[in-house]
């Protein structure tokens, strides 16, 4: 590895850090079998789960509301490489999040992308809206 | 197609390198956008409306391009859809992929029928 690719390396691992501390929307990573496994401090905030509490658990089980309104689909069709974007006018939220200032009875409108998260050959999802 | 037009691209990638485009005129991007919503009073491209028409183009090149490489057995993978407003040779004229000029399209008129209504528009895969 020379000097330009050990910089580039330490800026992405900058990045995916400020990303995951201050990103100011929701991000999360999941496996092939829809088991999170990265929750930034945007979703911890807004979810009131720690990543502690979600790791490892299937996205469907924390969000069961997601089979429901038939929005798992994406994620499944992620495996296959597509993105898909989920509009706020169709679907008002990917994930039932509260409003801050309403409490619980709101959900949190939300504009959504699916998107594979390619790792080599292995494929991981990740989301972001808010 | 003349005047403003709605177009949704997304760029595919794999055993086949492209460009695919949903395009629709102004007329039928916001009567598509009206007929999903129920919002009859939109008559110009807010944000919502924007949203929507990016998801619908999405939702449709998507299962094109996923039914054309189920056809030839190969799988490609997309980026998150594009859309642009502006003339269709503003539009055509912004396609470049991988620095590579573009060689051959594929062009298909296609309605949608909604509600009672027709949307036309035409989806255009472009390979490189």
């Amino acid at each position: 590895m020379d000097l330009e690719d050990s910089s580039k390396n330490e800026r992405d691992s900058a990045l995916l850090s400020w990303i995951q501390q201050f990103a100011p929307y929701g991000v999360f990573t999941l496996d092939n079998s829809l088991r999170v496994q990265s929750w930034n401090r945007w979703m911890e905030l807004h979810s009131a789960l720690t990543f502690a509490e979600v790791v490892g658990r299937p996205i469907l089980e924390i969000y069961p509301d997601l089979v429901t309104r038939r929005l798992h689909k994406p994620f499944q069709r992620a495996l296959d490489g597509e993105s898909s974007v989920l509009s706020t006018a169709l679907h008002h939220y990917l994930l039932p999040l509260a409003t801050p200032s309403s409490g619980k009875k709101e959900r949190m409108l939300q504009t959504a992308r699916v998107a594979p998260l390619l790792t080599g050959q292995k494929h991981q999802w990740r989301r972001r809206g808010n | 197609m003349q005047g403003e037009v709605a177009s949704v691209n997304q760029v595919f990638s794999g055993p086949i390198t492209g460009n695919a485009i949903l395009l629709l005129d102004r007329e039928a991007a916001l009567l598509l956008n009206r007929l999903l919503t129920d919002r009859p009073n939109v008559s110009g491209f807010d944000g919502a409306a924007r949203e929507v028409i990016t998801e619908v183009g999405n939702i449709i090149l998507n299962a094109c391009l996923g039914a054309f490489g189920n056809l030839l057995k190969i799988q490609v993978s997309f980026t998150v859809p594009a859309l642009q407003i502006a003339s269709v040779q503003s539009v055509l004229g912004s396609l470049i992929i991988e620095n590579q000029p573009l060689e051959y399209a594929l062009i298909i008129h296609t309605c949608f029928h909604l509600r009672d209504s027709d949307v036309r528009g035409y989806l255009v895969i472009i390979l490189v």
